[in-house]
């Protein structure tokens, strides 16, 4: 269906181009790393690193984070789907600056981690980035196929509808079980900038003190509301997870209920105004106050 | 000690037996994958060629301890707790596990940790030789051998169908026996090929620090899977008026580890917490004591979501100090 191989060797001519030219001051991309057993993040900066870059069935990697750390310099990326929607969402909220950036659209139809489909690959709605300024299809040409998405995934409204309280909490309970408090999903997020996390505020009663159970809701659903309408569901939080465990269904969840009411989808649009930035005096604060109540009335 | 030879069924009889007097701890698959834990099951046991994903050095230094309650006036300590019997430990995890002792007993034995010394000594160790090794595995350049560590009890080794027990103390003497046997031979002790040979000042600004640390995203899972990173912070936090001292593990890749109370902090960037870590294992811990703090078993290689080697770093150094003295 994909074919890496020339989706490698177009990538690593685009990569020469663009570094010969000037036109960037760095690529990102993705090497080989036989240890960690995927490809690990790479920043081609002259064109003979370029050769390096490489493109497979399990470069699951999301680098739109690091787009920020070269912020202020021109820097081309080689983007799937869901971290092009990462990208949009960083650019909607003013992290990045979309002419400093150059995204190589990497056709995708999902990502194999550890032998199984990567995380959120089975939410991911198309295999063609929704905006980008170089095409690398399927088969590596310029001309996107728009191949079929595996889209199994659950659709966390219906779940919650059709299961008790007990039920719900018995789910997150089981994954926060696992939880140690590495903060490794924060650190992968595209959404998680915060200069201080509200975890490592100093002097508040929701510091990391111990990985008890209540400093672990505290810190779960802290993000969860956090990244409400700005979860791009790149699936990064899952795959960095040293212990496996698995949260992103309240991501899917919020993001869900945020589509619903507010029409909002994270990602989609660099030049919509983000859900969270948004005022309305008629809103019906449904997501606060139930619905019934009217702003200022 | 002789040697005695047995097969697995009689190591798993004798665990059985063991789990009576010991909290037993063996590599056990949780999920999809294989870490020490304590072992409810004998027939879970996994002694083999694979290394757990994260070190045993939970058993000595849990990642979150108690280690005393203020409440009216009284102070409580530590409690005593009941043996712990590690068994399957690979040499890379038994060879950290003297770093840590040399650590936790610092200045030759002037400051000794309690906490530390109550696990430590309710601790009995058998280690298990590994028979290949894994991708990103380095022990070989890092003085430890791939069959055998000497700072435990007693030690397996893999010979065909069954085990080589050698028993090394005297805590380590009655913990499994067979019928007596030649002990396996042992390569003589490694060289520590990856070393650093250097001053502070001779790699501190001149290696290109930004370049090895650029894929870091700071998530400290090197740190977190480390057999011999240690560092930890103590908090105080008060509920109902009891107060409870805790140590937690801490973590260099993270940007508060060194925030201090002014609001300096002196490694804001992510390249100088990764040379931290580096030069800490490489540098600062030989100059204290007669060895490196890297025993080469790979796991933040290969747990690393941005690709950072430690291995790759340290030789790329080695070779820039090499040209610098041509």
């Amino acid at each position: 269906m994909i074919d890496y191989e020339k989706q490698s060797l177009k990538l690593i001519e685009t990569a020469e181009k663009l570094l010969s030219d000037n036109t960037v001051d760095v690529v990102l991309g993705v090497k080989d790393n036989p240890e960690v057993g995927w490809p690990t993040p790479y920043f081609a900066r002259k064109p003979e690193d370029a050769k390096k870059l490489v493109w497979t069935e399990d470069c699951h990697v999301n680098l739109a984070n690091y787009l920020t750390e070269v912020k202020g310099k021109k820097a081309a990326i080689a983007a799937k789907a869901c971290d092009v929607r990462s990208i949009i969402n960083l650019i909607a909220e003013n992290q990045l600056s979309r002419g400093d950036i150059t995204i190589i659209g990497m056709e995708c139809a999902g990502k194999m981690q550890n032998e199984k489909l990567a995380s959120a690959c089975d939410a991911c709605p198309a295999s063609v980035p929704n905006l980008y300024d170089i095409a690398i299809a399927a088969d590596g040409s310029e001309t996107y196929k728009n191949l079929e998405m595996p889209n199994s995934s659950e659709n966390v409204t219906e779940w919650a509808i059709h299961t008790t309280v007990e039920e719900r909490l018995d789910r997150f309970m089981k994954e926060i079980d696992k939880c140690i408090l590495c903060f490794a999903c924060r650190q992968a997020c595209q959404g998680c900038y915060c200069v201080t996390c509200f975890i490592d505020r100093k002097a508040t009663p929701w510091e990391q003190v111990d990985a008890d159970t209540a400093t672990k809701m505290a810190f779960h659903l802290t993000r969860a509301m956090h990244l409400a309408g700005r979860c791009t569901d790149c699936g990064a939080c899952e795959k960095v997870c040293p212990s496996g465990v698995n949260l992103k269904y309240l991501f899917k969840g919020l993001s869900e209920f945020v589509e619903e009411t507010y029409d909002f989808k994270a990602g989609m649009d660099p030049e919509a105004t983000p859900v969270l930035d948004r005022y309305s005096s008629d809103d019906k604060q449904v997501a606060f106050l139930g619905g019934d109540s009217i702003v200022g009335i | 000690m002789s040697a005695y030879k047995l097969d697995i069924a009689r190591v798993k009889a004798a665990l059985e037996k063991l789990m009576e007097k010991y909290t037993v701890i063996a590599p056990v698959m949780n999920g999809d994958r294989l870490d020490y834990a304590e072992v409810t099951e004998v027939n879970d046991v996994i002694l083999d060629n694979q290394l757990p994903y994260k070190s045993p050095k939970e058993m000595v230094f849990p990642r979150v301890e108690k280690v005393m309650r203020f409440l009216e006036g009284k102070v409580e300590e530590a409690q005593d707790i009941k043996p712990v019997l590690l068994v399957g430990a690979k040499p890379c995890d038994v060879a950290a596990m003297r770093i840590f002792d040399d650590i936790f007993t610092g200045d030759k034995g002037k400051f000794q940790d309690p906490f530390y010394l109550n696990r430590r000594n309710s601790l009995t160790i058998i280690g298990l030789g590994c028979t290949d090794y894994k991708n990103g595995c380095f022990c070989n350049i890092r003085g430890t051998d791939l069959s055998f560590a000497p700072d435990c009890d007693g030690f397996l080794n893999m010979v065909g169908d069954s085990f080589i027990y050698q028993p090394l103390t005297d805590k380590g003497k009655d913990i499994f026996t067979g019928e007596e046997t030649e002990p396996v031979k042992r390569a003589d002790k490694h060289e520590e090929e990856l070393v650093l040979n250097a001053k502070e000042s001779e790699v501190f600004t001149t290696m290109p620090w930004e370049a090895y640390a650029e894929g870091c995203i700071g998530c400290g899972t090197c740190t977190y899977l480390c057999p011999t990173c240690h560092c930890f912070n103590l908090r105080d936090a008060e509920d109902k008026g009891v107060v409870t001292r805790t140590r937690v593990w801490d973590s260099c890749m993270y940007p508060k580890f060194t925030l201090h109370a002014g609001g300096h902090n002196p490694r804001t960037k992510k390249s100088e917490r990764f040379r931290q870590r580096v030069l800490h294992k490489y540098l600062y811990i030989p100059e204290n004591y007669d060895h490196t703090a890297c025993t080469g078993c790979g796991r933040c290689i290969r747990a690393c979501p941005g690709g950072l080697n430690i291995m790759n770093t340290v030789t790329d150094i080695k070779k820039r100090l090499e040209e610098a003295k041509k």
